[in-house]
């Protein structure tokens, strides 16, 4: 099936050969005309495949078994993603949480708690709402921008809506409630770990200039955190009080 | 030698680091960080991985025309070192 998408300021016309992909873009469809096209073969949907299987080998955990139509929703992001870059705009594994019109990303690997950390936020700090859950897009332009989409994890949180990252935050388990800023550089190696890395050494060169230049655009931030409610106050004070423009 | 896989090189204020590209770059955790004879060292084996990979005497050779001013037993020893930690990490194939 045929159908546009409005992600990141781009419309994109995704061509597909299942629904699933057309019921999870549901809330982004358009039907202004598209700036570009992405097509999903069966040969995309044998990659994710291989690439599952290969992860879940390389990770040593059971290979899950997806569906075909599911397949298809990571081959079409993975385009789409990949096309992105000619737009300044990439992807950074990591849950974005907004309160007004200013956003921070908290990432870590799979299972460090940035889910339950913004659920917290949701609790206690009031007018917090979730941009994007896992998988959001980030745009490199005068000022960086953050952008729900429907790839947002297992919860599928997501808003439709682009707000201004203000903050990158890498997020630890830890006894004790501490939020710093930090250098880039010191993180740099989770910060490409947790970007997608395209398969082309141009397209990663890309990649990598795009953080380069976040880097110099918002301040990042090393929080330890346990699971109560004063960890999310601990974050949004220093986060909310910080002077994240440069 | 040739490299195990490309390397993409990112500049950062001056701090120069190496990340694997493609499929097999989950293999390679994270980056190296490099000086920049080791960017030079990657720039030129990621040329030569299309050419079967380059001889140690020739990438030395290479080296040479850029740092002229060092003598051909210190860029040698310099790269047979940067070499050694490639070949630790896996991303080097003799």
């Amino acid at each position: 099936m045929e159908f546009t998408v409005r992600l990141a300021d781009k419309n994109i016309a995704v061509s597909s050969l299942f629904d699933e992909v057309f019921e999870l873009c549901r809330g982004y469809i358009t039907d202004d005309p598209a700036d570009f096209t992405v097509k999903v073969t069966s040969n995309d949907i044998d990659y994710e495949n291989a690439l599952n299987i290969k992860e879940a080998q390389i990770e040593g955990i059971p290979v899950v078994d997806y569906s075909d139509s599911y397949l298809e929703t990571l081959a079409v992001y993975r385009k789409i993603v990949t096309k992105m870059l000619e737009f300044d705009t990439f992807l950074m594994h990591g849950a974005v949480v907004a309160v007004g019109d200013k956003a921070w990303l908290f990432t870590a690997p799979s299972g460090t708690g940035k889910t339950t950390h913004i659920n917290l936020w949701l609790k206690n700090i009031p007018g917090s709402y979730v941009v994007n859950g896992d998988k959001p897009l980030i745009h490199v332009g005068d000022e960086c921008t953050v952008y729900g989409t429907p790839w947002a994890g297992k919860e599928g949180m997501n808003r439709n809506i682009g707000v201004k990252l203000c903050g990158i935050v890498i997020l630890n388990r830890g006894a004790e409630n501490h939020i710093e800023k930090v250098p880039m550089t010191q993180i740099l190696p989770v910060l490409i770990q947790q970007s997608y890395r395209p398969k082309t050494r141009i397209e990663l060169e890309k990649t990598l200039s795009l953080l380069s230049r976040l880097g110099h655009k918002i301040t990042m931030y090393q929080l330890y955190c346990n699971m109560n409610d004063e960890a999310a106050l601990t974050s949004y004070n220093v986060l909310s009080g910080a002077d994240n423009e440069r | 030698m040739r490299l195990a896989v490309e390397m993409a090189i990112m500049n950062m204020d001056g701090e120069i680091s190496a990340v694997a590209v493609g499929e097999d770059s989950a293999k390679f955790h994270g980056m190296l960080r490099l000086n920049e004879v080791a960017a030079d060292i990657i720039t030129i084996l990621n040329l030569s991985r299309q050419h079967n990979g380059i001889s140690f005497n020739n990438l030395v050779k290479s080296l040479q025309t850029k740092y002229s001013d060092s003598t051909p037993e210190e860029i040698a020893k310099i790269t047979e070192e940067f070499l050694e930690k490639l070949y630790q990490e896996g991303l080097l194939i003799a």
